[in-house]
């Protein structure tokens, strides 16, 4: 039986990586704008930041109430700049696509098949999210190497 | 497609420029928590969790910030490209500010 605070765990990269997604697709369906795919990248736009909500909901919980014993844990293994430097950067680093991504919303809403101006913006605004949650999935990767590597470290069974 | 038009609507304008601030705004608290530790226990005091204050306060910010330069119209002064460049510059300047600060701390 997997614990709740795993699948809480595993939820907060989920919906992460299906923003990501969705701002990829705004991104592609913005340099091909026309009055067709308006509403499509209207509704995408929404899915971006409700699912960036998502993982803020999912992954601040988790972090909040879970991550202490594996930070400890992890400081005290071959790999301390799993936190000191990755978690530290990823959970700051995080609010930028957030507010990206509610601001998303706003910035399809200037008919972007007849507005160069507009299009820049949601072009910018896209690859900044995909950027930034490609490094913050990065980053988590390194941090769950940082336990796991602990975990051998200090000889927990099974985590080899 | 249609190009005859460069524009940035009202809103969008305002949440643009208010969310380039609340980026700046997001490194430097988070310098001032990381620096300053009574800092950092009155923000965890005032909602549990040092990071959920960060994060509301990030939100609030925006959400005010924007509210303001829509009521003041001041972010349509700007042209659309400017408010891209101050937006990914913003953003760039924001993230190489985390990233470097806790490579060197």
């Amino acid at each position: 039986m997997i614990p709740i605070s795993d699948i809480i765990l595993f939820l907060h990269p989920t919906f992460g990586l299906l923003a990501l997604l969705a701002a990829l697709w705004v991104f592609v369906d913005t340099l091909n704008a026309s009055e067709g795919n308006a509403a499509r990248i209207r509704g995408l736009a929404v899915a971006v930041a409700i699912l960036m909500g998502l993982t803020w909901i999912f992954g601040g919980y988790w972090y909040v109430n879970y991550y202490a014993p594996e930070k400890a844990m992890i400081l005290k293994g071959p790999f301390p700049m799993a936190h000191s430097f990755f978690m530290e950067t990823k959970e700051h680093l995080f609010f930028i696509p957030l507010i990206l991504a509610f601001y998303l919303p706003f910035a399809v809403r200037d008919r972007l098949f007849a507005n160069r101006g507009a299009r820049n913006m949601v072009l910018a605004v896209t690859a900044l999210i995909v950027l930034f949650s490609f490094s913050i999935e990065g980053a988590g990767a390194l941090i769950n190497y940082g336990a796991k590597a602990a975990a051998v470290h200090t000889g927990v069974t099974g985590a080899e | 497609m249609n190009t005859t038009t460069i524009y940035l609507g009202r809103t969008s304008s305002a949440l643009a420029l208010a969310a380039a601030i609340t980026f700046i705004f997001n490194t430097g608290l988070t310098w001032i928590k990381d620096s300053y530790a009574p800092f950092n226990t009155f923000m965890a005091h005032l909602t549990g969790h040092h990071w959920i204050t960060h994060g509301v306060a990030d939100v609030l910010l925006f959400v005010v910030l924007g509210a303001l330069f829509v009521s003041t119209r001041s972010a349509e002064r700007m042209s659309p490209n400017s408010l891209v460049l101050t937006l990914v510059a913003a953003a760039v300047a924001a993230g190489l500010g985390l990233a470097g600060w806790f490579l060197i701390v």
